[in-house]
C-alpha cells in the first residue's frame, strides 16, 4: 500500500486561452485536476494563462458543475509574462483587492499596445502587485548565462522587498537532465533572498496524450510546419497535469517546495463568486431601485390597459416585482428600460427579448410589445427562485443605428463602468483544418480544397469523406493526423473579439472586474469574458444588438407615415391581428419578410397554416435543429392535423400536459425540454440547471451522457416511452448547438408578422424600406424586386434625374393589379398600395455616397440635362459618372448606356481651359446642349443586344428591370424541353420534370442531411431538393454553377413545391452567349422597345434571340466572364 | 492559386485561365498542377529566340510568348516568304510547339495575326481586310482600353477603323491610334533586336552535324578565314569573338572569347576558342552535333596595336577547397564529411554528416534557426563521440522509476557508476515514429575509474514492464 | 644558478642524442634552445601555450604548432578521455588560429568508440562549422591524408587515431609527418588507443586516463555534490625533453576554453565525495532551517581561479 500523497495544489496550469501555447480546454484541465483530487492526488490547481484571465471562469463554471463532494480548490490568476527581462510570474488574487489589482495590471499591459497583445513591465507588477501572491518562475537561461545570473539575486532582492512574505520561486521540472542542478541552484538564491520555494509542473495540458496536439499548435503558433519545427517543440510530453505523488518524487529533496503550495494557496481567499450582482445604481432620489421599478411598472400598466388594471395583471405584476425583489434584479431591469426609453427619445426601433422580457413587468415597461398573458407566456415561468439563472434580455436596435445607443451607454455609465463583451473566436471545421493542414505542410491548394469542401460551420471536424473530397489518400498516416489533429483543435479558443452586442455595465470600475482591451475602434474596450463567463457570474449584460428587420420595419413606419398619413407602432399593429396577413402566410407568399422567408420556413408554412400569433412563435422555432434533431417536427404537424380535425390530443402523461400543452404535447422550446427533464425524470432545478450548461459546452467537457444516462433511464423507469425519452434528449442536444427559446420565438414572431403585414397591405413601402436596409435577409434585392412586380408593383429603374441614393415611393402607375402575377390573385382587394417604388443609387456598386448626397442631388435643381451639365454642375468625379453610365441612369436624357458611356469618356477634368469659361458660358447663357462644347463628328456606335444589356445591368446593380437572363435563353431551353418554373404549379406531379435557374440560394438547414436549391427564371422560382447522395455525384455543381439545369421528381403537397433532383447539369456557360455581340453597322436596327424597361416584361411577346451572331474571331472559348457578373448564389445554413 | 496556363485537353474540361485552383479541383480533383516558372519560361523563349538566329540575327521578344524575326532580305535565303514561313513553323512544330507565325510588313499587324487569326502571309492591300474581324486585344493594347471599348461595343480592329480619329483619341490616348496604326503599317515600328548585332559574321551550315572538339575548331579557323576579308577591308582586327554553335536539336551555345590585341589570324582565333572550350568542356554538351557553326566579331580595333603577353600566374595556393576536392577525388566525397546540425530533440537525428565537396562552403543550414540551436541545445550536455547503433546494456538496481542504475554491465564488463545525473527526457518524434513510438530517459553516468557514459533507458516505467537500457554515446 | 646551467647542458647534450636517434635537423634543435633561453624563434617552433604554467614549462614553452604531439591511452575503454583531451588541445589551437580542424578517424575505433558527434564537440568548445572528418578505409590512406592535411597548411590541427601500434606505421611514417608539420607550421595529434610506447617524431607524448569530473559549481561557487561537472584528465607526459615523467591531473573548462591543473589536495577532496547516486547528496546549506547568512559575493560559478 503506498503511503498517501502529500497535498499539493498546482498553481502553473495554462490552458488553451493561452492562446496556441495551452493544449487543453479550461474545463479538461479541471476535470482533470477532480479525478486527480478523487483520489486524493491533488488539492488544488491555479488557473493562470499567459498575461489573460479570459479562462477562469470557465474553470469557476466547470468546478460548479462538478459533482458536489469534489474536494479541489480552484483558484483564477494568470501568468505575468513580462515585455522587460523580468521572468514570468505566476500571480494569484488573495481577496477582491488583490483580484482587481490583477485587473488593472493585465488592462495597463492591454492598452498599451493592440488588441491581442499584452505589454508588462516589472513596474507595472511594483504598482498593482499588492494583494496577491507571487511566485517568480526563474529561466533556466540563467544557469548557462553569468551575466545575468549575476543581476537575478538583485532583483530578487528588490521583489522580496516590495512583496515580503507573498513572494515565492517556483521550481519546476524540465526533464533536461539539469533538473538537479537547475533545482540547487534556484534553491540557493531564493534561500539567499529568503524567498519560500514552491513546486509546479506547468502543466500545458491535461494528459499526456494531448503531447501531439501541443506540438501542433506551437507549429501554427510559430507558422512553421510539423516537420521543420525542431526545437519550437518540447523534447517530452512532460507538462501535464501531474498528481502530488509524482511531484514529490521529482522535489524529493525539496519536500518543502511542495507543501509551501498549501501555505500559497491558502492565502488565496478570492472568489469569482465575489464579482456577482454588481449592477450600476440607478437610484433615483430617494427611492430604491426597486421603488422605482414599482412606480414606473404601475405607470406603465395604466398606459397599456387604460387607466385600469385588469386584476389578473395586477396580480401577475406583484407576483413579478416580488420574484424581482427576493432576486434583487430591479437595477437590471431598470437599465435596459433606461437604454431603451433613450432610443425611443431618438425615433429609434428597438425590442427586447430574452426569458426576463416576456413578463408583464417588461411589457408595462415597454421593454417588449408582446403582451405576455394574450400569448400564454409566463414570467415565472422562466424566472424561477430555485434555479439561479441570471436575467436574459437582448435588445434589438435598426441595425444602422444602433451606435448611438452605444454612444449613450458610454456617455450614461462612462467608459469606467461599461464595456464590450468578448466573444471567443474558436477553430471550427473549416479553421482547425486549413490550420492543421498547414502545420502538416500541406500545400495551400490541399488546405483550400481541404476547407472548401466543408459545408460552412460544421461542427463535427473533417472527415474522412472531406479528405478524400480534397484529393487525399485517407489511409496514409499524415492525412490520418491532419484529420485527428484538426479535430482536437476544433472549438479551441484562437482569439477574443468583440461580442456582436453584449455589454457589461458593472457598479466597480470595470477593469477591477475584469481586464479590459482595446478595440478596433477608438475608446472603446471590450472585456476578456464572452457572454457566457458574464452568465456564470452573473454580471449584468445588455445585449445591444443590431437587427436589419428593425431598420427596415422603421423605414417602412416613417414611409407609411409620409405616403399614407397612418402612423402605427410595433404595439398597435399586432392589436389587430388581421386575417389576410395569415392568408398571405398560409401560401407561403413571404418573400423578404423575417425569419419565414426561407425554402424550409417557406415549405413548412402551408403544412402549419399558422392563423394566429402563437403560430408563427412556434413556425419560428420549429425548423432549427433542436426539434429536427429531435424528430419533433412531423409529429408536431401531425398534432396540428388532429387538432384541426377536432381529435383529442395525447399527452405523455398527465403531468406533461401542463408542460406541452400549448405545442400539443410535443416538445419544441428550449424551455419545455429542461421541464421536462424537472417534471418528467425528476432533476432538481441545480440538476437542470447544471443540464442547461453542460448543453452549451458539452463538446468541451463531453460530460452531457451522464445526464443522458439518468434523464432518460429516469423517464423509462416513471413510465415514459423510451423513444419519446430518446427524443426529448436528442432534442437537448440540438439545443446545446442552437438553443432557441420560447421567449425568443415570441419576440421574433412579432417582427414576423409586422413584416407581413407591411408586405401584405403595402408592397411598396415594403420594398422601399427592405431594398434601403439592404444587406439584409436570404434574399438579393433582384428577387425582392421582381415579388414586388409580382404583386403589381411598378418599379422604376436608376435615374440620376430622379433617384435618391436611397429607393423612393413615387407618384405615377403605382399598383396595377392587372399586373399582379396570376398566383397571387388573392393579394388583388388586400393591397392598398398608391405608388411607384424608384429604385436608389446605393443599388449601384462601387459608387460612393458622398458622391450622390453631397453632390449630385443638391445641384439637380429642375435636372441635368447632359453628362456634361452634370459634371460641370455637380462637381461629381469622372469615375463616379461612369459608374451612373454603366447603371443606365441616363435614360432620361436619352441617353442609353453606351453612349452615356462614350460621353463620360470625352470628359476631361485636366482641360480646365476647356471646361471653365464654358461652363460660365454655360451658365449665362441658360441653356446647355449637349456637343454644344466641342464638335464632334458623329459615331454611330454599335447596338447594345439585350441579353448585353441585362447582364450589364446585373453587373453595375445586381438586377435588371429590362428582361430576366433567362429570357434570352429560353429557345434553346425550350429545345432541351426544360419547362417554366410557372408550369411547375401545373405540370403532372410525381412526374419526371426539367427546369433550368440561376441559383440564388443554396441552403442546408440545421442539421438536416439535404440541400435546398432555389432556382430562378423568368417566371418564376422554384426549390429543388438535393439529396446527400445526388449531392456527392454533383457537390462541384452544386456548389460553384450559377445557372443550372436540374432534372426530378416533381413533387407537389398542400402548395408546397419541390423538385427531388436525381441529375443536375452545370449551364453556367450559356449565360456567355448573352453578350454575343450582333455585327451590325450602318443599318441600325434599333430594338429600344425590348430595351426599355418594361412593366411587365413577362408578358411581352418574345423576340427571338438574335441568331447566327458571327462571333468575333478569336473568342470562341465558351466559358465567358459574364457568369461573374450574375449572382453566386448565396449559401445559408 | 490560380490556373495560368492550359493545353487543350485542360481546356476541354472545361477550366478557365484565371480560374481558382481550388475551384478547379472541386470540378476535377484529379488534376494535376505544375507551378508556374516564370522564369523557365522566360528562359525557354530566350532558347527559341537563339534558335531562330539562324534565319536573322534581328529576333526580338515579344511578350511572354513570342518572337519577331525581322526577316527583311533573308527570305531569299531560305525560297522565299512562303517556304520560309512553312520551315520555321514545320521546325518548332517538331520540336513539340503548338506555334503560329504570320509574315506581314507591319510588326503589329503580325502579331495580331499569329496570335489570333491562322498563320498566314498578309499581302500589302490586305492590311484592313485581316485585321477588321480580329479582336481588340490584338492590338496589344492595354487591358482597361480593350474593356473601355468593349463597354462601348467596340470589339473588333473593324469597329475601330470606321470610328471617327479624333473621338476615339479624346476618350482613350493617343496610343490606341499608335498601335492601330502600327497594325495597319501606317506607322513605322522597329523591334529591338534582343542581341547585339556583329560588325562582322560568317557562317557554316553543315550537312553532317558535328561532335568532336577538334571538329569544331577546325571549322571556326575556316569561318574564321572568310572574316579575313571583312576585317581588312576595315584596317581592323577583332577583340572580341563569339561563336555561335546551333545544336540539332535547337540548342544554341554562345562561347565568347576576348583577344588581348586585334586579331584576324583564323589560326589564333581558333586557339582562342580551343581555350574557352576546355573550359566549358563539361558544359558543352554536343548532343547529335551542332548544324550551324557561326562566327561573330563582336569588337573590333585597329590593327596596329601591340601584343602583350598574357600568361595567367602559375602559382596555386591550396585552399580548403582544392584540399577538399583532391581528397574528395582520391577517395571519393564520403571519405571527407562536415556535419549539418538539424533541429531535433533526437540525437542521432540532430546531426546530419554529409560530404565535404560541395557543402564545406554552405553555412550551417536554417540560418534563422540558429539562435534557436544554441538556446536549445545550451545547457545540455551531449557525449564527445556518439555510437553510431545505440548497443544494449544490462542495467542492475536500477532507481524506479526515474532513476538511473547503480551498475550495468556492457561489453562483458561491469560498471560500478559512482555520479549520475538525469534524466534527461527525448520523448520520440510522433510525427515520424508514430504517437505510440517510446520515450527515452537519457543518463551520463559517471563510473569509479572516471569514464562517463552517456546511456538511457527506452521507455517510461509506467509504460512498459521492463524497458531496456542502451549505451549511446562517451564523455570526455 | 651555475648548477642549473649545468643541469640544463646536460640535458641538451642528451636531447642533442636523441634528436639524432629521432632524425631532427640540428638547427630546429638550434631553434629549440634559443628558445629555451625565452627567443622563441622562427614560425616553424611557435608554441601555444596550454596555460598551464608548470605544463607549459615542461613543454618548452607550450604545445608545438610544427610537429607531432602524441596522445596515448591504455586502451579504446579510455576513448572517452582520450578524445577529450585531444580536443580539449584541438580548442586551444583553434583559438590561437581560426582555422578548421580535421579528424582523422580509424574505422575500427569509429565502430567501438562512437564516431565524433559535433552538438558534443560544440558543447566542448570547438567550433564545429569547421570540423571535418575524414574516414579513410586504410591506414595508408591515413597517412596520406594527414601528410596531405599537414602540408596544405589549412588546418588549426589535425587529429589521426590509431589503434595500437600498426606496423605501417612506425618511425619512418612519423618522420614524414613531422617533417611535414614543421614545414607548413602546422600540429599534428595522434590519438593511438591502447598502444604501447614507441619511437616517434613526436615531440611530446601524453599518456591520458579518465578521471571523476569535478563536480558542478553553485551560484554562491559551492560544489554540487554528486554532479558530474567539468571533464577531468589524469596526464602523464611520457616523452618530453625533461628527463622526469610529469603526473598532473587537467580539468577542461569548457566555458573558458582553458585547462586547468587540478591541486592535488582538491583532488584528494573530490576522490572523497559521497558516491552516492545523483541529486542525492545536496549542499548542506540547503537542508538547514534557518536561512544562510548571505555568502560573500557571487561571482560567477565557473571556477574563480
Amino acid at each position: 500500500m503506498k503511503p498517501p500523497a502529500p497535498a499539493f495544489y498546482e498553481i502553473g496550469a495554462r490552458t488553451n486561452f493561452s492562446f496556441l501555447e495551452g493544449a487543453s480546454h479550461t474545463e479538461e484541465m479541471v476535470q482533470a485536476a477532480a479525478e486527480l483530487a478523487k483520489r486524493g492526488e491533488l488539492a488544488g490547481i491555479g488557473i493562470a494563462d499567459r498575461n489573460s484571465v479570459a479562462g477562469v471562469v470557465r474553470a469557476h463554471a466547470q468546478l460548479r458543475d462538478l459533482p458536489e463532494d469534489t474536494e479541489l480548490k480552484v483558484q483564477p490568476g494568470s501568468r505575468l509574462v513580462f515585455s522587460d527581462e523580468t521572468p514570468d510570474m505566476l500571480a494569484f488574487p488573495m481577496n477582491r483587492k488583490g483580484w482587481g489589482n490583477l485587473c488593472r495590471l493585465l488592462s495597463a499591459g492591454n492598452l498599451r499596445t493592440e488588441k491581442g497583445r499584452c505589454l508588462i513591465y516589472l513596474d507595472d507588477l511594483l504598482e498593482w502587485g499588492d494583494e496577491m501572491m507571487l511566485a517568480i518562475v526563474p529561466d533556466r537561461a540563467l544557469l548557462e548565462d553569468a551575466q545575468k545570473a549575476s543581476t537575478f539575486p538583485v532583483l530578487l532582492d528588490r521583489l522580496k522587498t516590495r512583496f515580503g512574505g507573498r513572494l515565492y520561486m517556483a521550481l519546476a521540472p524540465d526533464y533536461d537532465g539539469r533538473d538537479a542542478f537547475a533545482f540547487a541552484s534556484f534553491a540557493q538564491w531564493a534561500e539567499t533572498a529568503r524567498i519560500p520555494l514552491i513546486a509546479t509542473n506547468q502543466p500545458l495540458y491535461h494528459h499526456p496524450k494531448r503531447r501531439p496536439l501541443s506540438d501542433v499548435v506551437t507549429a501554427i503558433r510559430e507558422h512553421v510546419t510539423v516537420q521543420e519545427a525542431g526545437f519550437r517543440f518540447a523534447a517530452n510530453a512532460e507538462r501535464y497535469l501531474k498528481t502530488a505523488r509524482q511531484l514529490a518524487a521529482v522535489f524529493r529533496h525539496y519536500p518543502q517546495a511542495i507543501s509551501n503550495s498549501v501555505r500559497f494557496f491558502s492565502q488565496l481567499t478570492f472568489s469569482l463568486r465575489e464579482l456577482k450582482h454588481n449592477y450600476p445604481e440607478e437610484r433615483i432620489d430617494g427611492e430604491t431601485p426597486w421603488e422605482t421599478l414599482q412606480r414606473l411598472t404601475y405607470e406603465g400598466a395604466r398606459e397599456r390597459f387604460g387607466g385600469t388594471i385588469p386584476p389578473k395583471v395586477e396580480r401577475q405584476i406583484q407576483e413579478e416585482l416580488a420574484l424581482i425583489l427576493e432576486k434583487k434584479y430591479a437595477p437590471y431591469f431598470l437599465t435596459v428600460r433606461n437604454i431603451m426609453e433613450f432610443a425611443r427619445s431618438q425615433n429609434i426601433l428597438c425590442q427586447g427579448r430574452g426569458s426576463a422580457a416576456n413578463s408583464t413587468v417588461c411589457y408595462c415597461l415597454r421593454i417588449t410589445d408582446v403582451d405576455p398573458d394574450r400569448n400564454k407566456l409566463l414570467f415565472a415561468r422562466f424566472l424561477s427562485t430555485e434555479r439561479d439563472e441570471p436575467p436574459d434580455i437582448d435588445v434589438d436596435f435598426e441595425h444602422t443605428r444602433r451606435e448611438e445607443v452605444i454612444q449613450h451607454i458610454y456617455r450614461t455609465y462612462g467608459k469606467e463602468h461599461a464595456g464590450l463583451a468578448a466573444a471567443v473566436t474558436s477553430y471550427r471545421t473549416r479553421s482547425s483544418g486549413r490550420e492543421v493542414a498547414k502545420a502538416f505542410g500541406l500545400s495551400e491548394d490541399v488546405q483550400s480544397a481541404l476547407s472548401s469542401t466543408v459545408w460552412g460551420w460544421s461542427t463535427e471536424g473533417l472527415s474522412e469523406r472531406d479528405a478524400k473530397n480534397a484529393g487525399l489518400d485517407a489511409q496514409d498516416p499524415v492525412t490520418r493526423r491532419v484529420l485527428d489533429y484538426a479535430r482536437q483543435l476544433m472549438d479551441f479558443p484562437r482569439h477574443l473579439t468583440q461580442h456582436v452586442g453584449g455589454f457589461v455595465i458593472t457598479r466597480d470600475r470595470l477593469d477591477e472586474v475584469v481586464p479590459i482591451m482595446p478595440t478596433a475602434m477608438p475608446d472603446r474596450y471590450m472585456i476578456e469574458w464572452n457572454k457566457d463567463d458574464l452568465d456564470t457570474l452573473g454580471i449584468l449584460k445588455v445585449d445591444v444588438l443590431a437587427l436589419g428587420m428593425l431598420t427596415c420595419l422603421a423605414k417602412a413606419f416613417r414611409l407609411l407615415k409620409s405616403h399614407y398619413g397612418d402612423q402605427q407602432s410595433l404595439a398597435d399593429i399586432l392589436k389587430i391581428e388581421r386575417d389576410e396577413v395569415y392568408d398571405m402566410i398560409c401560401r407561403a407568399d413571404t418573400l423578404g419578410v423575417f425569419q419565414i422567408e426561407s425554402r424550409a420556413q417557406m415549405s413548412m408554412l402551408p403544412r402549419l397554416q399558422p392563423r394566429k400569433f402563437y403560430d408563427l412563435v412556434i413556425e419560428v422555432a420549429i425548423v432549427r435543429p433542436g426539434p429536427i434533431q429531435g424528430d419533433m417536427v412531423h409529429p408536431y404537424l401531425k398534432r396540428r392535423e388532429d387538432e384541426r380535425h377536432g381529435r383529442e390530443i395525447e399527452y405523455p402523461s398527465a403531468e406533461l400536459k401542463d408542460v406541452l400543452e400549448r405545442t400539443l404535447g410535443v416538445p419544441l422550446f428550449q424551455e419545455q425540454a429542461m421541464q421536462i427533464a424537472i417534471v418528467a425524470a425528476e432533476f432538481s432545478p441545480s440538476e437542470a440547471d447544471k443540464l442547461r450548461r453542460a448543453m452549451a459546452t458539452f463538446r468541451r467537457t463531453g460530460t452531457i451522457h451522464h445526464f443522458r444516462d439518468k434523464m432518460v433511464s429516469k423517464m423509462i423507469e416513471r413510465g415514459y416511452d423510451p423513444g419519446f425519452a430518446e427524443r426529448c434528449f436528442s432534442q437537448i442536444e440540438g439545443f446545446g448547438e442552437y438553443g432557441f427559446p420560447e421567449s425568443h420565438a415570441a419576440s421574433f414572431a412579432l417582427l414576423v408578422y409586422t413584416s407581413c403585414w407591411f408586405k401584405a397591405f403595402y408592397p411598396d413601402v415594403f420594398l422601399t424600406a427592405i431594398l434601403n436596409s439592404q444587406p439584409m435577409g436570404f434574399y438579393a434585392p433582384a428577387q425582392l424586386v421582381r415579388d414586388a412586380r409580382e404583386h403589381g408593383i411598378t418599379v422604376l429603374p436608376v435615374d440620376v434625374n430622379f433617384s435618391d441614393w436611397d429607393s423612393l415611393l413615387e407618384d405615377g402607375k403605382g399598383y396595377d393589379r392587372r399586373m399582379l402575377s396570376p398566383h397571387h390573385a388573392d393579394m388583388r382587394q388586400v393591397i392598398r398600395s398608391k405608388y411607384s417604388v424608384r429604385l436608389g443609387f446605393r443599388l449601384i456598386k462601387g459608387l460612393p455616397e458622398k458622391e450622390i448626397v453631397e453632390k449630385l442631388m443638391p445641384n439637380r435643381g429642375s435636372g441635368y440635362r447632359s453628362i456634361r451639365d452634370l459634371w460641370l454642375r455637380s462637381g461629381m468625379n469622372r469615375a463616379s459618372i461612369e459608374r451612373l453610365a454603366e447603371a443606365d441612369a441616363f435614360r432620361s436624357m436619352g441617353l442609353d448606356r453606351r453612349q452615356a458611356l462614350w460621353e463620360v469618356r470625352a470628359l476631361d477634368a485636366r482641360n480646365a481651359s476647356e471646361s471653365l469659361p464654358l461652363f460660365e458660358h454655360a451658365i449665362r447663357g441658360g441653356t446647355l446642349e449637349r456637343d454644344d462644347l466641342q464638335q464632334e463628328p458623329e459615331f454611330e456606335l454599335p447596338e447594345m443586344p439585350p441579353g448585353e444589356q441585362v447582364i450589364e445591368d446585373y453587373r453595375s446593380l445586381t438586377l435588371s428591370l429590362k428582361a430576366h437572363p433567362l429570357t434570352f435563353l429560353r429557345n434553346e431551353l425550350v429545345k432541351r424541353r426544360i419547362i417554366h418554373m410557372r408550369d411547375l404549379l401545373t405540370a403532372p406531379k410525381n412526374r419526371r420534370a426539367e427546369i433550368a435557374g440561376l441559383v440564388l440560394v443554396r441552403q442546408r438547414p440545421g442539421t438536416a442531411k439535404v440541400i435546398f436549391m432555389t432556382l430562378e427564371d423568368e417566371t418564376g422560382v422554384a426549390n429543388a431538393i438535393i439529396r446527400p447522395k445526388i449531392f456527392l455525384r454533383f457537390r462541384s455543381v452544386v456548389m460553384a454553377a450559377r445557372l443550372v439545369r436540374i432534372r426530378g421528381m416533381l413533387q407537389r403537397e398542400s402548395g408546397v413545391i419541390h423538385v427531388i433532383a436525381d441529375e443536375i447539369e452545370d449551364m453556367t456557360h450559356m449565360l456567355g452567349l448573352l453578350q454575343a455581340e450582333k455585327r451590325r453597322f450602318g443599318l441600325c436596327e434599333r430594338v429600344d422597345e425590348v430595351l426599355r424597361p418594361t412593366a411587365d416584361h413577362r408578358d411581352r411577346p418574345r423576340r427571338p434571340m438574335p441568331e447566327a451572331l458571327s462571333t468575333v474571331k478569336g473568342e470562341a472559348s465558351p466559358q465567358h466572364p459574364n457568369a461573374e457578373v450574375l449572382p453566386k448564389g448565396r449559401n445559408f445554413h | 492559386m490560380r490556373l495560368t496556363a492550359l493545353d487543350s485537353h485542360a481546356e476541354n474540361m472545361g477550366l478557365k485561365r484565371g480560374q481558382g485552383l481550388a475551384e478547379a479541383r472541386a470540378i476535377h480533383p484529379a488534376l494535376v498542377m505544375v507551378e508556374e516558372d516564370e522564369a523557365a519560361d522566360k528562359r525557354f523563349l530566350e532558347a527559341l529566340a537563339d534558335w531562330c538566329d539562324r534565319y536573322t540575327p534581328l529576333v526580338a521578344l515579344e511578350g511572354r510568348d513570342g518572337l519577331f524575326l525581322n526577316i527583311t532580305g533573308c527570305a531569299h535565303l531560305f525560297g522565299g516568304e512562303e517556304a520560309m514561313l512553312r520551315e520555321i513553323l514545320l521546325r518548332l512544330e517538331q520540336m513539340g510547339l503548338e506555334v503560329k507565325g504570320a509574315i506581314s510588313s507591319a510588326p503589329g499587324l503580325s502579331s495580331a495575326v499569329a496570335r489570333f487569326d491562322a498563320s498566314q502571309i498578309i499581302g500589302e492591300d490586305e492590311h484592313e481586310r485581316v485585321l477588321a474581324p480580329l479582336p481588340l486585344a490584338a492590338l496589344r493594347i492595354d487591358d482597361a482600353t480593350v474593356q473601355g471599348l468593349a463597354k462601348l461595343g467596340l470589339k473588333q480592329v473593324g469597329d475601330l477603323l470606321e470610328a471617327p480619329r479624333a473621338p476615339l483619341a479624346r476618350r482613350f490616348g493617343t496610343q490606341l491610334l499608335l498601335r492601330l496604326d502600327q497594325a495597319l503599317g501606317l506607322d513605322d515600328e522597329s523591334i529591338s533586336p534582343r542581341r547585339p548585332v556583329a560588325h562582322l559574321s560568317a557562317e557554316r551550315r553543315l550537312a553532317e552535324p558535328v561532335q568532336a572538339e577538334d571538329d569544331i575548331l577546325e571549322l571556326t579557323s575556316q569561318v574564321a578565314q572568310s572574316l579575313k576579308p571583312g576585317l581588312e577591308a576595315r584596317g581592323a582586327g577583332g577583340r572580341v569573338f563569339e561563336l555561335v554553335l546551333f545544336r540539332v536539336d535547337g540548342k544554341v551555345f554562345r562561347l565568347k572569347a576576348g583577344a588581348s590585341r586585334p586579331l584576324r589570324d583564323a589560326a589564333r582565333i581558333a586557339k582562342l576558342f580551343a581555350e574557352r572550350l576546355k573550359d566549358v568542356h563539361d558544359d558543352l554538351d554536343a548532343g547529335f552535333g551542332f548544324e550551324i557553326l557561326r562566327l561573330n566579331v563582336l569588337r573590333h580595333e585597329a590593327f596596329d596595336h601591340a601584343q602583350k603577353d598574357f600568361e595567367g600566374e602559375d602559382e596555386r595556393h591550396l585552399s580548403l577547397a582544392d584540399f577538399v576536392d583532391q581528397v574528395s577525388a582520391r577517395f571519393g566525397p564520403e571519405c571527407l564529411t562536415t556535419y549539418q546540425l538539424r533541429e531535433s530533440h533526437m540525437p542521432e537525428r540532430a546531426i546530419l554528416s554529409v560530404p565535404a565537396l560541395g557543402h564545406i562552403f554552405k553555412p550551417v543550414p536554417m540560418p534563422e534557426a540558429a539562435p534557436l540551436v544554441e538556446n536549445a541545445l545550451s545547457g545540455k550536455e551531449r557525449p564527445l563521440r556518439l555510437f553510431r547503433h545505440p548497443e544494449p546494456l544490462e542495467a542492475y538496481a536500477v532507481d524506479v522509476p526515474d532513476g538511473p542504475p547503480i551498475r550495468f554491465r556492457w561489453r562483458r564488463l561491469t560498471h560500478k557508476v559512482c555520479h549520475a545525473e538525469g534524466p534527461e527526457r527525448i520523448a520520440a518524434e510522433w510525427w515520424l515514429d508514430g504517437e505510440d513510438a517510446p520515450t527515452r530517459d537519457y543518463f551520463r553516468l559517471e563510473c569509479e575509474t572516471g569514464q562517463r557514459f552517456w546511456v538511457y533507458r527506452q521507455g517510461l516505467y509506467d509504460q512498459i514492464a521492463n524497458p531496456s537500457w542502451y549505451m549511446h554515446g562517451i564523455f570526455a | 644558478m651555475a648548477k642549473n646551467a649545468l643541469a640544463q647542458e646536460t640535458v641538451f647534450a642528451l636531447r642533442e642524442t636523441i634528436a639524432r636517434l629521432e632524425g631532427k635537423s640540428l638547427p630546429a634543435l638550434a631553434a629549440a634552445q634559443a628558445s629555451q633561453a625565452g627567443h622563441p624563434a622562427g614560425g616553424d617552433e611557435a608554441r601555444i601555450r596550454t596555460g598551464v604554467d608548470f605544463l607549459d614549462e615542461a613543454l618548452d614553452g607550450g604545445l608545438p604548432c610544427g610537429g607531432i604531439t602524441e596522445l596515448r591511452s591504455d586502451g579504446l575503454r579510455h576513448a572517452g578521455a582520450l578524445s577529450g583531451f585531444a580536443m580539449a588541445l584541438g580548442c586551444l589551437f583553434q583559438r590561437a588560429e581560426n582555422r578548421p580542424l580535421l579528424w582523422i578517424s580509424d574505422r575500427m575505433t569509429a565502430s567501438d568508440a562512437g564516431l565524433p558527434y559535433p552538438i558534443g564537440l560544440k558543447r566542448f568548445g570547438l567550433s564545429i562549422h569547421r570540423f571535418l572528418h575524414a574516414a579513410p578505409n586504410r591506414l595508408e590512406d591515413a597517412l596520406w591524408l594527414a601528410e596531405a592535411a599537414l602540408s596544405s597548411g589549412i588546418f588549426a590541427a589535425t587529429f589521426f587515431e590509431v589503434r595500437g601500434n600498426p606496423a605501417h606505421f612506425g618511425l619512418t611514417e612519423s618522420r614524414r609527418l613531422s617533417l611535414r608539420a614543421k614545414a607548413a607550421g602546422r600540429p599534428l595529434l595522434i590519438l593511438r588507443h591502447g598502444g604501447e610506447e614507441e619511437a616517434s617524431s613526436a615531440l611530446f607524448r601524453f599518456h591520458v586516463e579518465p578521471s571523476l569530473a569535478s563536480p558542478r559549481r553553485l551560484p554562491d561557487g559551492s560544489m554540487l555534490g554528486g554532479s558530474i561537472g567539468s571533464s577531468v584528465f589524469h596526464l602523464t607526459l611520457e616523452k618530453s625533453r625533461n628527463a622526469a615523467p610529469l603526473s598532473l591531473h587537467l580539468e577542461w573548462n569548457h566555458h573558458d576554453r582553458r585547462l586547468i591543473a587540478l591541486d592535488p589536495t582538491e583532488r584528494a577532496f573530490s576522490f572523497e565525495r559521497p558516491t552516492a547516486l545523483s541529486g542525492a547528496s545536496l549542499p548542506k546549506a540547503l537542508d538547514r532551517q534557518d536561512p544562510a547568512p548571505p555568502l560573500g559575493a557571487v561571482l560567477a560559478f565557473d571556477r574563480a581561479s
